[in-house]
């Protein structure tokens, strides 16, 4: 015979005080799906990586995870759910949301590195003097006067990210976790500069009266 | 008794096994115009959009049939391409269904060999079909499908894949494969038997394989199983919750692998250990004990798994698989397909790693003593 349904840690029931919302039998904590009677279960608390199917580490196949996201979030439309009941219409859209912000989360290097430091434990220090060539770059586009300026600015800012984000992975594969910290905040630091060229430059480029 | 032949067929969901129950229960003929019919109709309907969905598809481009066998054997009786091309290691179905067909090698690593492929369909005088399995059913080696689609298109050829075995192992997207025919079946995903379906894409040659009335848009004749078809409903629905199993089960099937290397250490051959596999599937050969010997000991001490494909009447022989990748029948003759799914539990592996750890023992034994 085989074993009670799903007593694995993955698929079907591995907490035993965890229960299907509608017949009440034990399920497991990473199931979209009741195993007994098939009903979608509500949003429960796991990580990105286990919501997506995802193995749990920095550098994850981007590929598969588009696959992965696709896939999950076809089963979830809660237009698939209609004939199903409020219910199960409910969870199906928390279940979609989740899944969509666990995706987005891990698409981008940036919030998936500042999600592997929170997961890894590692307190997110904030008190980090500014690096000499930030500040540079914020002194550059307070003082632009023209739209070029800001373009310079943006282009410079657009290439430092590109290399801090690969500083930024390299820091969390060697698990160094102060330099990746590190990196983080040089990041926003980038990110905070890249978004203020837009405003910046509308403010030069708008007719003046 | 621990059960880790997934390959061969997965147990039954308990939600599917309710599905089926509950159809039963109920009777009604899809065709048929009154509302016992139309009630039947809707949940075949019903059905026909999870599986759709499960593979990224409209629900008018899924054609429920009898088998992934039936499914397989439609492609290649459809529309008048007489030219097949199929890759050595594909399932029985799939080669006997085209006996005049061209065998393709693999390389040594267990996938396709691409070059070869360029070569056959460059040279090929009409339009044919190539037919790739996009993961094979004994060493759950992922095939370069998307590779073979566009030299296949290249080409302007058609393109078949079967992929019963990618089911709730690797996520499915119809389109972004590209290929023209996909196969699934029910019972490789927690499904009932006796249910698959063909996947085709809109306005390729499709015919009935079997003669008779015009159900499924006059692709595949003979009144529907309902009950079947509302099991793999239920079943392609819940497969959204395999393929978040997969870091687990990738974790199960890597430290099997590990402790069977550490038992035997050359005496244990991992087929396709360097090659990109599925997560459930472990096949290894134990050298100098047959694959039946194998299979035998291990069902006594309490574990179900197979030699290879289980499609066979049960037949125990050296796997034509193997032999296309290179191997001599002193491996191919030894392997064992160990093969993982929805309720595997961590203990199942551990039972499993000492029952072949008591065969290896045993049989080095017998052979020492009769060295000497």
């Amino acid at each position: 015979m085989f074993n009670v349904v799903g007593l694995n840690e993955f698929a079907g029931v591995a907490n035993s005080e965890l229960h299907c919302w509608l017949c009440q039998k034990p399920v497991s904590t990473r199931a979209l799906f009741c195993h007994h009677c098939g009903t979608i279960q509500p949003v429960r608390d796991i990580d990105h990586f286990a919501r997506l199917g995802m193995d749990r580490r920095i550098d994850i196949d981007m590929e598969l995870l588009e696959h992965q996201y696709a896939a999950l979030s076809r089963t979830l439309d809660p237009q698939r759910f209609l004939i199903r009941g409020i219910g199960e219409r409910g969870h199906a859209t928390k279940q979609l949301e989740a899944l969509t912000e666990s995706y987005e989360i891990l698409r981008e290097p940036l919030r998936r590195g500042r999600y592997w430091l929170a997961l890894n434990e590692k307190e997110f220090e904030k008190d980090i003097e500014t690096q000499p060539y930030i500040k540079e770059l914020r002194h550059d586009l307070e003082t632009a006067r023209e739209p070029s300026h800001c373009d310079r600015v943006a282009q410079k800012a657009g290439q430092a990210m590109e290399q801090g984000i690969m500083g930024l992975m390299q820091a969390l594969r060697g698990q160094n976790w102060q330099l990746a910290n590190t990196a983080l905040i040089e990041l926003d630091g980038l990110e905070s500069i890249l978004g203020d060229v837009r405003s910046v430059r509308a403010r030069l480029t708008a007719p003046k009266f | 008794m621990i059960y880790l032949d997934y390959n061969a067929t997965a147990p039954v969901k308990p939600a599917v096994v309710s599905a089926v129950v509950e159809a039963m229960t109920r009777h009604g003929n899809p065709s048929s115009v009154h509302r016992f019919g139309r009630i039947a109709r809707r949940y075949v309907e019903e059905a026909r959009a999870s599986v759709a969905a499960f593979v990224g598809v409209k629900p008018t481009q899924v054609i429920f049939t009898g088998s992934g066998t039936e499914a397989n054997n439609t492609v290649f009786t459809s529309g008048t391409l007489s030219t097949f091309y199929t890759s050595a290691i594909e399932h029985d179905s799939v080669l006997a269904a085209s006996p005049m067909g061209q065998r393709l090698p693999v390389t040594r690593d267990g996938t396709l060999d691409l070059n070869a492929l360029e070569c056959a369909l460059k040279s090929a005088q009409a339009q044919c079909l190539l037919s790739i399995m996009m993961v094979n059913n004994e060493t759950g080696i992922i095939q370069p499908l998307q590779e073979a689609v566009r030299i296949a298109k290249t080409y302007g050829h058609y393109v078949h894949s079967d992929a019963i075995q990618a089911a709730g192992r690797l996520p499915l997207d119809f389109e972004d494969l590209g290929v023209d025919y996909l196969t699934l079946s029910a019972h490789k995903i927690g499904g009932p038997q006796g249910v698959g379906a063909l996947i085709i894409r809109e306005n390729v040659p499709v015919s009935s394989l079997l003669k008779g009335g015009g159900q499924e848009l006059n692709r595949r004749a003979g009144t529907e199983n309902v009950p079947g078809i509302i099991g793999f409903g239920c079943a392609a629905r819940l497969a959204a919750d395999d393929l978040r199993s997969v870091p687990s089960l990738k974790k199960m099937r890597d430290k099997l692998q590990t402790r069977l290397q550490d038992i035997a250490g050359t005496d244990a051959v991992v087929i396709g250990e360097h090659s990109p596999r599925v997560a459930n599937t472990l096949s290894i050969a134990m050298h100098h004990v047959s694959s039946e010997t194998q299979v035998m000991a291990l069902d006594l001490a309490g574990v179900a798994l197979s030699s290879g494909s289980a499609c066979s009447s049960g037949k125990v022989k050296s796997s034509h698989v193997l032999r296309a990748m290179g191997y001599t029948d002193d491996i191919a003759g030894c392997a064992l397909r160990i093969s993982l799914g929805w309720n595997t539990q961590p203990s199942d592996i551990d039972f499993c790693i000492e029952a072949w750890r008591s065969l290896y023992e045993r049989t080095r034994k017998n052979l020492s003593s009769k060295a000497a």
